[in-house]
């Protein structure tokens, strides 16, 4: 049998994942938690990181969370900067402003590094994704199909 | 020029901004008073192109932007409210045409939110911005 996901039909999607049982989402959270990985790893290499400013644990706190699967079936991942990690790296004390301004504020100079370090690499990865999740599904299908 | 069409489009929307006095197209000027907004281009997304020949213009551009608005803390609930009436006459906006360009639509991608004060201890809000837009 022969099992293919296209993406150009809903429907043909949704009856192709099915055909492939708990094989396609498992293939389409591994994609999405790696793109989330590369999401991090570029905000790190684009976060401030000033002197006498806390910019290396900032970059320190940014992390991809695992792809997770919702009881409505959809599958996300994250990716967090600041949150716990930075609370417990700086304190309680306006932990989570420091990360929404430097990622926020325009007028900054920084030596190294940029505003809006995690939108920008969110907004570049974005349009891959589609196309990876497909060509694993094809993968998988082809895998199953033997 | 997206800057230019967005901030003529706010000078001419009745809020009290007014081109280089009190509405910037830059990062505020070191000449610019206390009380100001400006506009700041932020990453954008790729753009949409038709099927036309090499280096043809995409035909849909997703470009996005920060509207920073400051002024004193002892102006801080006018501070807020001007970048609120920002946000509500760009928030949704379109079609239209700005300048020369086709806006398809500008949304608001995060609501108003304070930003904290800047060097000189002026408070600060902001609201970011997508516009979906043709080739300008």
């Amino acid at each position: 049998m022969k099992i293919r996901v296209e993406g150009t039909d809903l429907r043909g999607v949704i009856e192709g994942m099915r055909a492939l049982g708990k094989a396609a989402p498992e293939a389409a959270m591994r994609i999405l938690g790696q793109k989330a990985q590369d999401v991090a790893a570029k905000a790190r290499t684009l976060c401030p990181d000033d002197p006498g400013t806390p910019g290396s644990t900032l970059r320190d706190s940014i992390r991809a969370t695992k792809a997770t699967r919702g009881q409505s079936g959809m599958i996300s991942a994250a990716v967090i900067v600041g949150g716990a990690r930075l609370k417990g790296l700086l304190g309680s004390r306006a932990y989570n402003a420091i990360a929404v301004v430097q990622h926020e504020d325009m007028t900054l100079k920084h030596s190294h590094g940029q505003a809006k370090f995690l939108e920008q690499p969110f907004l570049q990865t974005v349009p891959s994704v589609a196309d990876a999740v497909q060509a694993a599904l094809d993968q998988e299908a082809d895998r199953v199909a033997g | 020029m997206l800057l230019a069409d967005i901030g003529t489009y706010l000078a001419g929307a009745g809020i009290g901004l007014t081109l280089d006095v009190n509405l910037f197209r830059v990062p505020f000027p070191a000449a610019a008073p206390t009380a100001a907004a400006c506009l700041m281009e932020t990453p954008g997304e790729e753009d949409e192109f038709g099927s036309g020949p090499s280096l043809d213009l995409p035909a849909l551009e997703r470009a996005r932007f920060q509207v920073q608005v400051r002024d004193d803390p002892q102006n801080a609930a006018a501070c807020r409210a001007l970048a609120e009436s920002i946000r509500q006459k760009l928030n949704n906006l379109g079609p239209v045409t700005l300048g020369t360009t086709v806006y398809h639509d500008v949304k608001a991608t995060t609501p108003v939110f304070f930003l904290g004060p800047d060097q000189n201890e002026r408070w600060r809000w902001v609201c970011n911005f997508v516009a979906m837009k043709g080739n300008g």
